[in-house]
């Protein structure tokens, strides 16, 4: 059920009315009916993989404690369940949202065995924390403690916090409709010519980012709001990653619930595995640091490998994960260099020209991850570059061909629009360390009509684009 | 009222979508695409909305009809109801309008191609986008079309029946932003008015261009009645012996190398109006033409369509073959 269809609409204000005039103690079997609802629509076999997967993490958990090679084992097992069912498309057992949950319940088993998570004795608040439907099918991914105590308290009706959560959806749709649907229409039509100059490649593939950012954080905008319109917090996922100064900056601010959870669940674990401590220990004193260094690498390749293959398992994704890999390697070994020449510089380092040459430096190093995900294989993108760098053709772009390619004048100038909205959006977070709708939420009256108005006529004006799917349901 | 505080509010907040909403469904002219006025003026003659006259003869089909016969060329009273993209479905529901508001007209010409034989064509992009067929009409083709399986065929672009009637009925902005953003390029009201004139002007003539290269029926590997269209174009032919009316089951010309190319389509569709002919061979009042003529491409405008000269030649021709039936 896609969030931006009539379908949803009707669903969510049915669900919403209903959990408000319904006692507080019922509110969360509501949400779990609507969630295996929705994730119903969307795919059958998909709730009966969900519910299976569930039992198994639930009737693990109980156990975990006692057997301890048995949070291992069925982690392992449930990560190669996840990428196998990516790379064989089985029909009995939908992958679609299996990317997500999978790793909701393994953090929730891991967090059983580290004890700090007491084992959910209730099957179906299990169910609802893997599969409550704002975040289902895009994430953000969720940890058991915050959100599962969020479903333990009942909500009451409250105004502004409803408020905040349409603005958010609102938001997320304008990220979604207006900038995302136009970039995917143009780069749909860039893929389907052969013929297409160098320059008009080159704008789809500098698009490409764009357009992953604005539909997967439009998308996550909107389970956010819908969640707030529950009365439910979930975490953020993005926070202005385009204005990050380092990678190691950039994944912090980009699907930074997925970032984290590499982190606590791949990174630490192996890092504190008995393996590598035995590895440092071996090298003694003076080649503990190395030895550390080393094993740090080790560790950062396999979380990148892992990150690549979560994706898909195309060669593309391999290639997308060992290029971050070796990118966030290199960032980490050079740090010190790094820190040493800020430190001499510092009159240049502290310029903006400064900032801003880190941040483009950043966004250029995080490009090719997006075009990884924006491509439809890793030929593809070789053929993108053999017309960038042979049939170049710059007078495409001002001669009207680029109007062949399914965008005409008005809907390049509305995508401009969107897409400096978003800009200044993104630059007011940035600034205020707050986000938009917080910000536009505390404005007065006028000047909120004037937000909303604009929002709303950019939206209606894009329903002249056909909704695609979300880019990130995919994974 | 709080209550009626909030209310306001909404109504303040969500202003421009209703006023774009009531913009939609009160000015049409102001945004549709060019082909709008051409349904609207055969609509307004049909229901009786015009100062026009009924006519004797009226010709129904699809585009290669339009821009096939000149009316005036034809007879005084004669008006081209034929419509870009239409079926034997709109055929049938512009006869039946016809009668019941303007009268029985003394002759119908109808032709469909084979493409629109095998195909709904603009049944959601023309008829229930531009409210051609009302809402009951539009159940009327589901009911059927499902009723013989054929929904498949009804719905190929996505549309999901009577869901989606009801978004073209309300003016829904998800299925009318496209038109109101492309008008933004053009003077889509002059645009309008001016072809509404044509056509009365012009009596329903229309020449065309389409934008593909070949024939519609030239992609076409095999012809496939759809037996919804079939059911249409018969009880198309049963009104007119109901009410009377001459009628003439005719198929326009053709450019000579379209017909040699597309033969596997024209054989099956010559042997349908062999059939067609059989079983109405017991009524005097039906003509059923079994044969494609073919012309030189110097009278067509593209691969389907007559230019004016081609639809002067053809006009007499069926001039000289009705006139002279009609004088037996």
């Amino acid at each position: 059920m896609n969030f931006l269809s009539l379908l949803f609409f009707t669903f969510f204000l049915v669900l919403f009315i209903l959990y408000y005039v319904l006692p507080k103690k019922a509110q969360w079997i509501l949400l779990l009916a609507g969630s295996i609802v929705f994730y119903f629509v969307l795919s059958i076999p998909a709730v009966l993989a969900l519910g299976l997967e569930t039992l198994i993490v639930y009737t693990a958990a109980k156990k975990v404690r006692e057997q301890k090679g048995l949070v291992l084992v069925l982690s392992l097992i449930l990560i190669i369940l996840m990428i196998a069912l990516k790379a064989v498309p089985v029909k009995l057992i939908s992958s679609l949202g299996m990317s997500y949950y999978t790793l909701m319940l393994i953090g929730y088993l891991v967090d059983v065995y580290n004890e700090t998570v007491e084992p959910e004795k209730n099957y179906a608040r299990l169910l609802l924390f893997a599969g409550f439907f704002p975040a289902i099918s895009q994430g953000p991914i969720n940890r058991y403690p915050a959100l599962a105590s969020q479903f333990r308290i009942g909500h009451e009706f409250e105004s502004e916090k409803i408020k905040k959560g349409l603005i958010r959806f609102g938001w997320g749709a304008f990220k979604k409709m207006v900038i995302a649907n136009r970039a995917v229409a143009f780069m749909a039509a860039v893929g389907a010519n052969e013929k297409a100059a160098g320059s008009i490649v080159l704008l789809c593939l500098i698009l490409m980012p764009l357009n992953l950012y604005a539909d997967f954080s439009g998308c996550v905008d909107m389970a956010l709001g819908i969640g707030q319109m529950l009365g439910i917090d979930l975490p953020e996922n993005f926070r202005q990653p385009y204005f990050s100064r380092s990678i190691p900056e950039f994944w912090r601010r980009w699907h930074i619930t997925l970032s984290a959870w590499m982190k606590d669940y791949i990174y630490y674990p192996v890092m504190m595995s008995k393996l590598v401590k035995k590895f440092i220990k071996a090298g003694g004193k003076e080649q503990k640091k190395s030895r550390t260094k080393f094993a740090s690498c080790a560790a950062l390749m396999v979380l990148w490998i892992f990150m690549g293959l979560w994706h898909g398992t195309g060669w593309k994704f391999l290639f997308m994960g060992i290029y971050c890999g070796i990118v966030f390697i290199l960032t980490y070994l050079l740090e010190p260099v790094s820190k040493k020449f800020d430190e001499s510089h510092e009159k240049l380092t502290r310029t903006p020209i400064w900032k801003f040459w880190q941040q483009f430096r950043t966004a250029f190093l995080a490009w090719f991850p997006t075009i990884m995900i924006g491509v439809a294989s890793f030929s593809r993108f070789l053929n993108y570059l053999v017309r960038i760098f042979t049939d170049f053709r710059i007078k495409k772009i001002f001669d009207g061909g680029l109007l062949k390619f399914d965008l005409n004048e008005i809907q390049w100038i509305l995508l401009i629009l969107g897409f400096l909205a978003m800009l200044v959006g993104s630059v007011i977070e940035y600034n205020h360390r707050e986000t938009i709708t917080d910000l536009v939420a505390k404005q007065k009256l006028p000047v909120r009509i004037i937000i909303y108005w604009f929002v709303l006529i950019m939206i209606m004006l894009s329903l002249s684009i056909a909704n695609t799917e979300f880019v990130y349901a995919q994974f | 009222m709080k209550a009626l505080k909030v209310i306001g509010k909404v109504m303040l907040i969500f202003l421009p979508v209703i006023a774009i909403w009531v913009f939609l469904a009160a000015f049409p002219m102001n945004y549709m695409d060019g082909e709008y006025s051409l349904y609207n003026q055969t609509k307004d003659y049909i229901y009786g909305e015009t100062t026009l006259e009924p006519s004797d003869i009226i010709i129904l089909g699809d585009s290669k009809a339009k821009s096939g016969v000149l009316p005036s060329r034809l007879s005084e009273s004669c008006f081209n109801l034929a419509q870009g993209g239409s079926t034997s479905v709109e055929a049938y529901y512009t006869l039946k309008n016809y009668i019941e508001h303007m009268g029985i007209p003394k002759t119908v010409i109808l032709s469909e191609s084979a493409y629109h034989f095998s195909s709904f064509d603009g049944f959601w992009s023309r008829d229930i986008y531009f409210s051609f067929l009302n809402p009951k009409e539009a159940c009327e083709v589901i009911d059927k079309a499902g009723e013989l399986e054929e929904e498949a065929f009804l719905n190929s672009n996505g549309e999901q029946g009577k869901l989606t009637l009801l978004e073209y009925r309300i003016k829904s902005p998800t299925k009318y932003m496209s038109a109101l953003v492309n008008s933004f390029k053009e003077d889509r009201l002059t645009i309008n008015h001016s072809a509404y004139e044509d056509m009365v002007n012009r009596k329903g003539f229309k020449t065309f261009v389409s934008w593909w290269p070949t024939s519609g029926e030239y992609d076409m590997e095999h012809l496939t009645i759809l037996r919804t269209l079939d059911y249409y174009y018969r009880k198309t032919i049963n009104l007119c012996i109901e009410n009377g009316i001459e009628v003439y089951s005719l198929n326009m010309p053709l450019i000579a190398t379209t017909y040699e190319e597309c033969e596997n389509i024209w054989r099956p569709f010559s042997e349908y109006f062999i059939q067609l002919k059989k079983d109405y061979a017991g009524f005097d009042n039906v003509h059923i033409d079994t044969e494609f003529a073919s012309y030189d491409e110097k009278y067509f405008d593209d691969a389907d369509h007559l230019n004016e000269d081609g639809a002067i030649v053809y006009t007499d021709s069926l001039k000289e073959m009705i006139l002279g039936e009609v004088e037996q």
